[in-house]
């Protein structure tokens, strides 16, 4: 196995992801809540009422993501860490 | 018998909100695509191992499913602007309807088309044009002319 990590990496790409995530967030408060368009207004609301559920999952979906990213790169951090510890122990030894 | 052509509904409301599902919702829902589509780039270069394939394999389904949200954002955006267009052609049809009504003489007052106005008349039996009762029987006529019977 290779391992290759570049953990400050990955916490650009968890912004990327959190911003995103806001973006979309932000959509959920603009969403129109009501259309006038006479019989065809409960199907069309139901529409809207679907694109927030979707959104709402989309924001969770994009800032689950990022948060995982950041709890990897500070994961493989923390392991680094212990890693040359335990070796500049063993090395002094 | 009255005729109502009211139609309930507003085709300017309806492409209110296509044009934010459309420009809006759109643009920025593009846009995050194009983010996920980049952060996981990012991570693809900066980290290689076990883990990492996971990691990509569940962003490029993520990828996915914002490029189909997206998708369907297109088609949501395409059902409104089909229905604010068949309610306009809708709505200028009964507005075309009402004037032709006017202008056959029917009152029509916002959206109603009225009774035609009421005529007078009197019963046939009491005009000028009574018919008298017949004293005589009829004459018989036939192709050849008068009966032989009905001969003065």
């Amino acid at each position: 196995m290779s391992l290759y990590v570049d953990p400050d990496e990955l916490d650009r790409a968890a912004g990327v992801y959190t911003g995103a995530a806001t973006d979309t967030a932000d959509l959920v408060d603009t969403c129109p809540t009501s259309v006038d368009a006479g019989l065809a207004t409960g199907p069309l609301t139901g529409m809207l009422a679907q694109i927030v559920t979707d959104l709402a999952g989309m924001v969770e979906l994009l800032g689950g993501t990022g948060g995982l990213l950041t709890t990897t790169a500070q994961t493989y951090r923390d392991a680094d860490d212990e890693t040359a510890a335990a070796l500049v122990r063993a090395w002094s030894e | 018998m009255p005729i109502d052509t009211f139609i309930a509904g507003s085709p300017t409301d309806i492409r209110r909100v296509e044009d934010w599902i459309r420009t809006t919702l759109g643009t920025t829902i593009g846009n995050v695509a194009d983010a996920a589509a980049r952060a996981r780039r990012i991570a693809d270069d900066a980290w290689e191992g076990d883990a990492s394939e996971t990691y990509l394999d569940r962003s490029s389904e993520h990828v996915h499913a914002i490029d189909d949200f997206h998708a369907r954002i297109s088609k949501t955006a395409d059902v409104f602007a089909g229905l604010a267009g068949e309610l306009s052609r809708a709505l200028s049809d009964m507005a075309d309807i009402r004037a032709r009504a006017a202008a056959a003489g029917l009152l029509a007052v916002c959206n109603t088309i009225g009774n035609p106005p009421r005529v007078t008349t009197k019963p046939l039996s009491e005009g000028p044009w009574r018919i008298k009762k017949r004293t005589q029987p009829p004459r018989r006529c036939t192709l050849a002319g008068r009966s032989q019977s009905q001969l003065p």
